[in-house]
């Protein structure tokens, strides 16, 4: 137990970062509720917007310019929604992180894809107005 | 600077690029982006301990800049430069403190340097949105810190006096 003392200031502050981190999570969990809409944006941008409630497969073509084409089939993203919920079907970039990201439903949550810098985040039907032309 | 160092620094350099190149070979199939091992920062955090904050800012700034010529874009260097600064400011100022380790360091710099990157990302892809990835970033940056941080301690305490004087 010696070294474990020795260690003691280590351990506080690991445990702080991971209460922390608990912290953050329960607030994000108590704070879920369903999404309605599902909007995507490219850098910063709102590119479309498609309610939850209506399957649909959508293709993001990659930008002019981006760094990243491997040249496998469509260059870019497919979103699709099903069920009341929005994945990623398949990406161009490598390492496929917004495919891996699953199904999301739940307000605020969201997809995305760094090297395209696209985002799909599940929004409410309020917000979805406010974006409504 | 004296050759030696200049040498020595430049060597560690050397490793740290090795290490990013190894990291990149096997990417971690986690469903969060941005969570990796962090290989680099051990040869960082060694170069803090054994040569000095000013040794460990030149290696890490260096492998930044080389990493995004040989392998990045704009946007990549905007998020390790970002993590490497903030992170490297953080572990320079914990070390000072008495009573903690390498492994405390090296998880506060590896924290750090996560938070840092969601930042840079909400700014970058303009959605406070990513926010929701911070909880399983900072747990993984304990877990990248705390192993980090005690290879790191071997390093410190094994390698060879004379490559450091």
């Amino acid at each position: 137990m010696g070294r474990l003392k020795e260690y003691r200031k280590d351990l506080i502050l690991i445990l702080a970062v991971l209460v922390g981190a608990g912290l953050i999570a329960g607030a994000f969990a108590l704070a879920r509720k369903p999404g309605a809409y599902v909007r995507v944006e490219r850098n910063g941008k709102t590119v479309a917007l498609y309610p939850l409630n209506e399957d649909r497969r959508e293709v993001f073509p990659e930008e002019d310019g981006s760094a990243l084409n491997f040249g496998e089939g469509t260059a870019g993203n497919v979103l699709v929604i099903e069920n009341g919920a929005v994945h990623m079907e398949s990406a161009s970039c490598p390492d496929k992180l917004c495919v891996k990201q699953g199904t999301k439903s739940q307000v605020g949550e969201t997809i995305v894809c760094l090297p395209h810098r696209l985002v799909a985040t599940v929004i409410s039907a309020e917000e979805a107005e406010e974006l409504m032309p | 600077m004296k050759p030696k160092k200049l040498m020595t620094e430049a060597m560690l350099c050397g490793l740290a690029l090795i290490l990013s190149y190894v990291e990149s070979l096997f990417p971690l199939s986690i469903a969060v982006p941005g969570v990796k091992m962090g290989l680099p920062n051990l040869v960082i955090v060694f170069a803090l301990y054994r040569l000095g904050a000013g040794s460990a800012a030149r290696i890490s700034l260096v492998r930044v800049a080389i990493v995004a010529l040989l392998f990045g874009n704009v946007y990549s260097f905007l998020y390790s430069i970002a993590g490497a600064v903030l992170s490297l400011l953080m572990m320079t100022l914990l070390r000072i403190l008495p009573g903690l380790h390498t492994a405390g360091v090296s998880v506060a710099g590896a924290v750090v340097h996560n938070a840092a990157q969601i930042g840079v990302a909400m700014i970058i892809l303009g959605t406070d949105k990513i926010i929701y990835y911070l909880p399983a970033l900072l747990v993984s940056g304990v877990v990248s810190g705390v192993v980090i941080g005690v290879l790191a301690a071997l390093m410190i305490a094994r390698l060879p006096k004379k490559l450091t004087e």
